[in-house]
């Protein structure tokens, strides 16, 4: 038997208490590993994404926030259109491998009294735009077919072969997305010439995305872009990084946010719990001093109990947001105003050693006044009753 | 081995002094089995703490193997009670989730002596706990639970024992084995300090020392 066995079978007395301590240290290291994690791979899979779609800028109505422009990329609906003429313009430039039009806008759905989202675009220019897509089905081949994001698909039960109405005519589904997990999944997309004129707007579009044929030049690229053309904006795919973030940044901050409270009260309940038990067990303490125990041994035994309590539960913590990293991907996802596809929770060593430290500093300070009440107790308490 | 002088304690109650111990002057010498009797609130018990280094006299002299003990640090008080002094309790204070063995052997946990297995089996022995070391307090009998104690009390090997009303918790037979037992580790050359309100059980001891209002009469 060592001081180590001794608090542990301390514990083991008041099981239904031992239990609920470590439920709210679990659950809060549990919120706070998760968290943590996957604002990691936030960071990852949105600089991956990003990096891959071939576009390096959009051009935009000038006018247009930068949190708005970025997220036109993703869909987003802004009610100002670029000068027709624009793309002819960009096309002739030698410098630019490839120019796309894309028209996003919303429109009443008559028959189900709902709004749809449509994401007008070129099919052709779809492997450069959206490189990380996976679709079932095959491209629309012609004017009268469509594609669905997973949610709609979901959510009116369609399939692929099924036919989806729009206005007044019904268009073929040739393929669903495969979930993202972003707003791609609430768009229908279908060839920016039927978008025109469902919008009864001819050669409208609201942004360009831009592939230029040599990298090194896309600021000079930028540069005259701008000087020449009035009315537009350029940003450029590092901005929609930078933006994206800084938006996904005060969603981060306000759930870390969360995640710090929990904990917070989680160590209060473990305090409590601790002053509790040193509180009901003084006649035992007075014994223990009375055999020979010091103060320093009394302390050790309490704190040892606290330790033991944070360090158990955030381990089932990080073990439990490791089982269950799926679903809660799914609802951090949800609270998040934008979030990349992919895996984004994932084992990261130096996040768990983080909590577990956190963890280990927490039982050390809850435990600190507790143990000193404890290891005050007097030898004679054992005696008087 | 123990000697006092002048002992006095002194609780304030208000603005009223209680004099729980009043100028006790004694000797006990090694080996000796002495009982301490006395009405209830007469300052046994308080007397028993005081030479046991679990309270501090408020004034008077405490030699322990001729060391003056008024006035020592927290360390040397907590030094001998775990290294010279064995306490027994009237309630046992056994930990409820500790076996029998466990509970023995607990203040090894404070010494940082190394458990001597031929030394607690001779212990197991002599308590006459043989066959009951892995159970826990809950299934054992109040005489064997105050026999656990006793051991414990044991385990570092103390050269006095102070037991405060061993037997108040317990019926006449058990009593009995009780007393025994002390008799035989008396006999051994440990020294035992009784404090008892059994007047049969004291008579039987080698000297009583009566208590009346915090002094000897
Ligand atoms: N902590 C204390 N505060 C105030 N009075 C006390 C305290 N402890 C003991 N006393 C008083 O001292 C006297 C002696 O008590 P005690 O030594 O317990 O007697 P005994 O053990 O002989 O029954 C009693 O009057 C008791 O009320
Ligand atoms: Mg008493």
């Amino acid at each position: 038997m060592n001081l180590f066995s001794l608090s542990y079978k301390n514990l083991l007395r008041h099981k239904t208490r031992f239990f609920l301590t470590l439920l709210a240290i679990m659950s809060s290291t549990a919120v706070l590993f998760s968290l943590l994690s996957f604002h990691r791979g936030f960071d990852r899979e949105l600089s991956k994404e990003l990096e891959n779609t071939g576009v390096h800028f959009m051009i935009v109505p000038s006018g247009c926030p930068h949190e708005v422009a970025s997220l036109i990329l993703h869909g987003a609906v802004i009610p100002k259109f670029l000068s027709p003429d624009l793309l002819k313009e960009v096309n002739k430039l030698d410098s630019i491998a490839l120019v796309t039009p894309i028209l996003v806008f919303q429109m009443a759905n008559q028959q189900k009294a709902s709004v749809v989202l449509i994401y007008g675009l070129e099919f052709d220019a779809l492997k450069t735009l959206k490189p990380h897509w996976k679709i079932n089905g095959s491209l629309p081949s012609n004017d009268r077919e469509i594609i669905l994001g997973y949610e709609i698909a979901q959510h009116d039960n369609l399939k692929v072969g099924d036919n989806y109405p729009i206005g007044q005519a019904l268009y073929r589904i040739s393929a669903v997305l495969e979930k993202t997990g972003s707003q791609d999944d609430a768009f229908v997309y279908l060839s920016i010439k039927n978008a025109q004129g469902l919008l009864k707007k001819d050669d409208a579009f609201t942004a360009l995305a831009v592939k230029v044929k040599d990298t090194a030049n896309i600021n000079e690229v930028i540069e005259s872009l701008t000087k020449d053309i009035p009315g537009i904006q350029i940003v450029t795919i590092s901005q929609i990084l930078n933006s994206l973030s800084s938006v996904a940044n005060s969603a981060k901050i306000l759930s870390l946010s969360v995640a710090f409270i929990a904990i917070i009260i989680s160590a209060i309940g473990l305090m409590n719990s601790i002053l509790m038990s040193a509180f009901e067990r003084r006649q035992e303490t007075g014994m223990m001093r009375a055999v020979g125990a010091g103060r320093l041994d009394i302390f050790l035994i309490y704190t040892i109990e606290s330790v033991l309590q944070t360090f158990t539960g955030s381990i089932m913590g990080i073990v439990i947001s490791l089982i269950g990293s799926k679903a809660i991907e799914t609802i951090v996802k949800k609270m998040m105003p934008y979030s990349p596809s992919g895996e984004m929770i994932t084992f990261n060593l130096d996040i768990a050693l983080m909590c577990l430290a956190l963890s280990l500093s927490i039982g050390l300070i809850v435990a600190f006044y507790p143990a000193w009440i404890a290891s005050r107790i007097s030898p004679v308490e054992a005696i008087k009753s | 081995m123990i000697e006092t002088k002048n002992l006095t304690k002194v609780y304030k109650r208000g603005i009223e002094s209680v004099y729980a111990v009043k100028d006790v002057t004694l000797s006990i010498k090694k080996g000796e089995f002495v009982s301490i009797v006395g009405q209830s609130g007469s300052g046994k018990t308080t007397l028993l703490q005081i030479i046991g280094c679990m309270d501090m006299a408020t004034s008077g002299i405490l030699k322990i193997n001729d060391n003056e003990i008024q006035n020592s640090s927290n360390k040397t008080m907590t030094k001998l009670r775990r290294e010279t002094f064995g306490f027994v309790f009237q309630q046992f204070y056994l930990m409820p989730g500790l076996t029998v063995y466990e509970n023995m052997v607990m203040p090894l946990l404070f010494s940082r002596n190394k458990s001597d297995k031929a030394y607690v089996d001779s212990l197991i022995e002599i308590v006459g706990l043989k066959g009951k070391e892995y159970n826990l307090p809950s299934q054992i009998s109040g005489g064997e639970m105050q026999r656990v104690a006793i051991a414990r009390s044991l385990i570092n090997k103390p050269q006095c024992i102070l037991a405060d009303e061993p037997t108040g918790n317990l019926d006449s037979s058990n009593s009995e084995k009780i007393f025994e037992l002390f008799s035989r580790l008396n006999e051994t050359g440990l020294t035992i300090i009784m404090v008892t309100h059994n007047q049969d059980l004291a008579k039987r001891t080698k000297r009583i020392i009566e208590i009346k209002d915090g002094a000897i009469r």
